[in-house]
C-alpha cells in the first residue's frame, strides 16, 4: 500500500532540492556573517565599477569644465565632489547588499530548518518500514 | 457563460499550460527575443549599414531560436550585446552610453536579482503596444518590490533606442561628412546625455511606473480580502495620477487617450493574470481558532474557485 505521508515527504524534499536546494547549499556552506560579508566585498567592487562608469559618463559631459579646472590647477571642488559621491554611493549601496543579503541568509537558514526537518521524518519512516517483517522501506536519494 | 464554464475553462487551460509546458515556455521566448529584435531593426536597422546583423531576418531568426532555449538572463546579455553592436556601426557615442547603461544596469541590479529579466525584456515590447502600463502592475504582483528597478532601466533602453533613433541624423556616423573630430564626439555624447535627463516625460513615467511596483507588491501582500484586485486598482490609478500630476507640474503634454486607454488595457491584462494565479472566493472565507500548548490560532482560510463537478448538460425531454 502506498505510504501517502512518505510521497508527500520525498516530494518536498525533491522540489527543494532541484529549485532552490542548489542555491541554498551554496549559501549554507558559509557562516551567516561570512556569507554577507563576502557580498558587501563583491559589492564594494562592483558598487566601484559603477561607480567609475557614471563619472566617466560625468566626466565626459562635462569634459571641458574638468579639463580646465585641472588645467588651471582647481580640482579641489571637483575632487571633493567626486569623493563624497562616492562615499555616499558606496554606504547606500553596502546598506542595501547587508539588508538584502541577510535577509537572504535567514530565509536560506529557515528552508535549510524546514528541509532537515522533512529529512528526519523522511528517515523515521524508512525505519518504520525496515522494522516491520517484509517491509521494504525505500530509501530516497 | 456561468461561472461554472469560466472556471472549467480557465481549468482546463491551467492543466494545458501544465502538460506542454515544454513547449510552450520555448515558444514564449522565441516570440519576446524575436519581437525585441524586429524593434531594434524597425528603429535602428534602416540607418544600419549593409550586412548589419539587424537587417538580416535569417540571422534574427537563428539568435530567436537560440535565445529560446536560454534562460531570460542570458537572452538579456545576447540582446543587449546585439544592440551595443549594431549601434556600434552606427554611432560611437551611442555606443558608449549604451554601454554605460547595460554595465550600470548588470553591477548595481542584477546582482541582486538575476531572475527578473524577463521585466527587462517584456517592457521595450510592452511600451512599443502602448501597454507598458502593465509592466510594473504585474511585476509588482509576481516579482518583490525590486522588480521596480527592471522597469525602470527596462523603460530607459527603450526610450534610449527612441532617443538614438531620433538623433541618428544628427549624430550618426554618416552624418557631417563622417569626420569624427573631437568636438563633435563630445557636443554629440552631450546631446545624448541631454536627450535622457532633460526629457521630463521620461523621468515622469519612470516614477510613474516604479511607484506602481511598489504600491501593487506592498498591497498584495497585505492580509486582507481582495488584496490581489486592491493592488491591480490602486497600481493603475497610481500611474494615471502621477502621470496627470506630472503633466501639470512639468508639462510633460501626454496623450491623456492614450493613456487611459493604455492604462484600462493593463488593467484587464492584469485581471486576467489575477484570474489563472489567484482566484478566490472572497464569500466563503472561513475564520477558525484553535489552540495548542503554546499559542491561540486565529486562522482566515479563503478557498480557491474551482469549478464543481462533471458538467452536466440539460437536456430537452420529449414526453412522447
Amino acid at each position: 500500500m502506498l505510504n501517502l505521508e512518505k510521497i508527500r515527504l520525498m516530494t518536498r524534499l525533491t522540489v527543494y532540492e532541484e529549485g532552490g536546494g542548489t542555491r541554498d547549499r551554496r549559501t549554507a556552506g558559509f557562516f551567516p556573517g561570512d556569507y554577507v560579508f563576502a557580498q558587501m566585498v563583491w559589492s564594494f567592487v562592483t558598487g566601484t565599477i559603477a561607480w567609475g562608469i557614471c563619472a566617466a559618463v560625468y566626466c565626459g559631459y562635462y569634459f571641458e569644465q574638468i579639463f580646465f579646472s585641472v588645467y588651471e590647477d582647481a580640482a579641489g571642488p571637483v575632487l571633493r565632489f567626486a569623493v563624497l559621491s562616492y562615499a555616499a554611493w558606496i554606504v547606500f549601496f553596502l546598506l542595501v547588499t547587508f539588508l538584502v543579503y541577510r535577509k537572504r541568509s535567514i530565509a536560506c537558514q529557515r528552508r535549510r530548518r524546514l528541509y532537515e526537518q522533512d529529512l528526519d521524518a523522511m528517515l523515521a519512516i524508512c525505519e518504520e518500514e525496515r522494522a516491520v517483517p517484509g517491509g521494504s522501506a525505500g530509501v530516497p536519494r | 457563460m456561468n461561472n461554472n464554464a469560466v472556471n472549467r475553462l480557465r481549468e482546463s487551460l491551467i492543466l494545458f499550460y501544465k502538460k506542454q509546458e515544454y513547449i510552450i515556455v520555448p515558444v514564449f521566448r522565441f516570440v519576446v527575443t524575436l519581437c525585441l529584435l524586429l524593434l531594434l531593426r524597425t528603429h535602428l536597422g534602416a540607418y544600419g549599414p549593409a550586412g548589419a546583423p539587424l537587417q538580416n531576418t535569417l540571422l534574427n531568426v537563428i539568435i530567436a531560436l537560440f535565445c529560446s532555449m536560454l534562460p531570460p538572463g542570458f537572452t538579456a546579455a545576447i540582446l543587449a550585446l546585439v544592440m551595443v553592436w549594431d549601434l556600434y556601426r552606427l554611432s560611437l557615442e551611442a555606443t558608449a552610453l549604451c554601454a554605460a547603461l547595460i554595465l550600470v544596469c548588470l553591477l548595481v541590479y542584477y546582482r541582486f536579482a538575476p531572475r527578473d529579466s524577463v521585466i527587462l525584456l517584456l517592457m521595450p515590447i510592452a511600451y512599443a503596444v502602448n501597454l507598458h502600463y502593465a509592466v510594473p502592475v504585474l511585476a509588482g504582483l509576481l516579482f518583490g518590490p525590486g522588480a521596480a528597478v527592471p522597469v525602470v532601466f527596462g523603460l530607459l533602453f527603450t526610450r534610449y533606442v527612441l532617443l538614438v533613433e531620433k538623433l541618428l541624423p544628427v549624430i550618426g556616423r554618416d552624418a557631417g561628412g563622417a569626420v569624427l573630430t573631437s568636438e563633435s564626439l563630445i557636443s554629440n555624447f552631450r546631446a545624448l546625455v541631454d536627450g535622457m535627463m532633460n526629457d521630463r516625460g521620461l523621468i515622469v513615467l519612470a516614477a510613474a511606473l516604479a511607484a506602481a511596483a511598489v504600491v501593487v507588491c506592498f498591497i498584495r501582500h497585505l492580509v486582507m480580502a481582495h488584496a490581489w484586485i486592491t493592488a491591480i486598482t490602486a497600481g493603475c490609478i497610481l500611474e494615471l495620477v502621477i502621470l496627470l500630476i506630472g503633466d501639470m507640474r512639468f508639462g510633460t503634454q501626454i496623450d491623456l487617450t492614450m493613456v487611459l486607454a493604455g492604462i484600462v488595457v493593463s488593467f484587464l491584462i492584469a485581471q486576467i493574470v489575477r484570474f489563472f494565479l489567484f482566484h478566490a472566493d472572497y464569500l466563503r472565507i472561513e475564520n477558525v481558532q484553535f489552540e495548542d500548548e503554546d499559542y491561540y490560532y486565529y486562522v482566515k482560510a479563503v478557498p480557491k474557485v474551482v469549478a464543481s463537478g462533471p458538467e452536466t448538460e440539460e437536456e430537452d425531454v420529449f414526453s412522447p
